[in-house]
């Protein structure tokens, strides 16, 4: 499709879809034993914190990241299909954040959703014409023999042909690409202007998975579809996508035209993910990013920008000077003495020493046994003897103090990086000057 | 089953005839049980015989079905008192000389009446509150799940016989002491399921084309959850059938209604229980008979909706 263009910064550029600072946050412990025992808990998974993003006319837009970053519950939400704790929705320039009655009816007609599982998602009692004539029905659309023909004319756009002989079946007789495609047919009924379709292929075999694709693409076209493609494969997205939007934990990373993401990923995740693409052009030297460390418990985020824990490319902190891979080796130990991780004793066991040193924690950590600057290197060294000393409190105030990065506090502003693409990381603060490279 | 070669029918069949072929996969599952298939016959007996019990008049064609019963199962002194089995009282008589067979014969009628009005309804209020209960949730759930939890706490018989002492022991009212009672356990369990049922997907494809509440609930989830239903309708009608007799055997029937509990209290109060046995084991026996049979048949359509049961035999 077209090259996308730019972003409108002024915000005069009306959306199909937009969302402004969605939120959607599942409390936990709601159980009534744990409200008594431990009172009402404000703890929530963040599953969606704070997204915004608009989507434009005609275009499609996918939505990537690793599962459970809450690519769903952002998409689901943004439709209403979920509750959203917080933000503002807005549907071809009209606020549906709490639209209800016949507002909210009207919208129904015009998003539509396909479901990731084709097996779950029809129900079993309906036959083929009966589910996807329901929507009709539900809205009142037509007179009974347009119903009819409306039924037999999307199952045929839906690829089922002919239509008269999958009319009557019901979905148990029918195998994961015919459901996927009677999902699509019941979605298309109504004929909607905006399609969220989520995971739609990854439950089905490989070998129809590309025919379903491309049955998107053209109806698509055909239609004059906006669509939003949920999917944590970002081959799959490039295929599909006029843009494609990164998400991280709850949070969007990165935007920008899918051959960007692509060629030219900017965020760190987005970079870590793209590499551990695989890639079909043998020429591309393009090195792994290896992403170290767990992702983090969505009950308790890490503060700043929430890739920092694993980020490779984590900013240093002013007046030191350090090799990059040392540096993200030094955060991790960091990161361990301020939670007062660190246990000499228990890395002594680890590596059968005589006794507890320095160079065993840093050995542990993978930092090496001098840094290259030398200043640095000093405060480290007297961090780790006050930890050797028992003294976990100064060392994690030195630590926490000295080698601080802007990485790690504060809201994380979005930054325009080119005139399409935009990121959420310091690193492309232009008041600051932390660029690496 | 779902494969991609034999999905693409011949021609068109219409939606009833496919429901049809559904039923009858159903029903497979009687095939090659035996003790379902002993229920079934023995129901339609039972059914057979309650129907046919008393002469049937046809007003307008002028023909009158003749009952099965040989004599009037009220009229007295058609043989003598205690009359052991003859040939012309092939059960024996009361002692006030009626017919023990004709009594029998009369009170499936009632016994049938009783069990299947009391499973109905109270599988009825049982499948909707738990449907209400399960899809609404939050303070519909907490207010419905305590009204269950206390019906749960009522024991039977007592709750029963304090209801039609005020009340009066008619049929209606015994029906209604015992859908009061019964519909406890359909409710939990059906709340149960359409607890689960709720999260599926195919739920959300409703919302997610404006679908209502009532229309959720009512065509998308019931569907699903009515196999159960009828699951637990089969045991409501053995329970219901038993909870009669003990009604009527602790003499708080419907003095009216002749049923097979209320034939053993008469037999209690005549003091003849020792003496005539013909008087006391057929009502016994067709009480036990009964609802043997329906909890046969509750057992195999339990393996309709738990398939793992058909593996276990
Ligand atoms: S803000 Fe810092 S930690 Fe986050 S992605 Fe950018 S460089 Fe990495």
């Amino acid at each position: 499709m077209s090259e996308a263009t730019g972003r409108v910064v002024d915000g005069s550029e009306t959306y199909k879809l937009e969302v402004e600072d969605l939120e959607k946050h599942f409390p936990v412990n709601s159980g009534i034993v744990s409200r008594i025992l431990r009172g009402e808990s404000d703890q929530a998974v963040r599953a969606v914190d704070g997204v915004s993003l608009g989507i434009r006319e005609g275009e499609a837009f996918g939505l990537a990241g690793e599962s459970g970053c809450g690519k769903t519950t952002l998409g689901k939400s943004a439709i209403r299909l979920l509750e959203p704790t917080g933000g503002k929705i807005y549907f071809d320039g009209t606020e549906i954040t709490n639209a209800s009655g016949a507002e909210i009816n009207r919208f129904r007609r015009e998003a539509q959703i396909i479901h990731q599982d084709p097996y779950q998602s029809l129900n079993p009692r309906f036959t083929v014409y009966e589910w996807i004539k329901e929507p009709l029905d539900v809205h009142g659309i037509g007179t009974a023999e347009e119903r009819d023909a409306r039924v037999y004319e999307t199952i045929e756009q839906a690829g089922l042909k002919p239509a008269e002989a999958y009319a009557p079946e019901y979905p148990s007789e029918l195998s994961g690409g015919e459901r996927q495609r009677v999902g699509i047919a019941r979605a298309l009924a109504l004929e909607p202007s905006f399609l969220l379709a989520d995971e739609p292929a990854s439950m089905l075999d490989v070998s129809i998975r590309a025919s379903i694709l491309d049955l998107f693409k053209r109806l698509q076209t055909d239609l004059g579809l906006t669509a939003v493609y949920i999917s944590h494969d970002l081959s799959l997205l490039k295929h599909m996508c006029d843009r494609i939007g990164i998400m991280y934990l709850g949070e969007l990373v990165e935007v920008a035209p899918a051959d960007e993401i692509i060629n030219d990923p900017k965020h760190p995740y987005t970079q870590a993910l793209v590499s551990s693409v695989p890639r079909i052009d043998p020429d591309e030297d393009r090195e792994r990013i290896e992403l170290v460390g767990e992702v983090p418990d969505p009950v308790d985020m890490p503060s700043g920008c929430r890739f920092h824990p694993r980020c490779p490319r984590i900013v240093q902190p002013e007046g030191y000077d350090f090799d990059q891979d040392d540096w993200r080796a030094v955060v991790n130990l960091r990161r361990d003495v301020l939670a007062g991780d660190v246990d000499p004793e228990a890395i002594r066991r680890n590596r059968d020493d005589d006794e507890a040193s320095a160079l065993a924690i840093r050995d542990a950590y993978d930092v090496p046994d001098r840094l290259a600057d030398a200043a640095a290197d000093d405060v480290l060294d007297a961090a780790l003897s006050d930890v050797l000393a028992g003294d976990s409190n100064d060392a994690a105030d030195v630590l926490r103090r000295e080698f601080a990065t802007p990485c790690e506090s504060g809201p994380i502003e979005t930054h325009q990086v080119t005139p399409t693409q935009e990121a959420a990381c310091v690193l492309y603060d232009e008041d600051e000057p932390y660029t690496l490279e | 089953m779902s494969t991609d070669t034999d999905t693409t029918p011949q021609g068109a069949v219409t939606g009833l005839e496919k429901r049809i072929e559904q039923l009858r996969d159903g029903l497979g599952v009687f095939k090659g049980d035996r003790l379902g298939q002993i229920g079934i016959a023995l129901v339609l007996v039972f059914v057979f015989v309650g129907v046919f019990a008393r002469p049937i008049t046809i007003e307008f064609l002028n023909v009158t079905i003749p009952g099965l019963a040989p004599h009037d199962p009220n009229a007295r002194a058609v043989g003598g008192r205690l009359e052991p089995p003859s040939l012309a009282h092939p059960l024996g008589t009361t002692q006030l000389g009626r017919d023990v067979l004709s009594q029998l014969i009369a009170g499936t009628r009632v016994t049938l009446l009783v069990g299947s009005l009391a499973a109905f309804m109270a599988v009825f209020i049982g499948t909707n509150v738990g449907l209400i209960s399960a899809y609404y949730g939050g303070w519909v759930d907490d207010v419905l799940m305590r009204i269950t939890d206390i019906v749960y706490a009522v024991p039977f018989l007592p709750f029963a016989i304090v209801l039609v002492a005020i009340v009066g022991s008619s049929i209606v009212n015994i029906i209604g002491a015992i859908v009061l009672i019964l519909w406890r356990s359909t409710a939990r369990v059906i709340r149960s399921q359409v607890l689960s049922h709720k999260q599926r997907p195919y739920v959300e494809s409703a919302e997610a084309i404006g679908a209502s509440d009532v229309r959720i609930m009512y065509k998308h989830i019931l569907p699903n959850v009515l196999p159960l239903a009828f699951l637990y309708a089969a045991f409501a009608v053995g329970y219901a059938v038993i909870a009669e007799a003990s009604l009527s055997f602790l003499g708080f029937g419907d003095p009216n209604m002749l049923s097979w509990g209320e034939m053993i209290f008469t037999v209690y109060t005549a003091d003849a229980i020792r003496q005539a046995w013909w008087w006391v084991f057929p009502p016994g026996i067709a009480i036990t008979l009964f609802v043997m049979s329906v909890f046969f048949i509750g057992r195999t359509l339990e393996k309709v909706i738990n398939p793992e049961l058909r593996h276990q035999e």
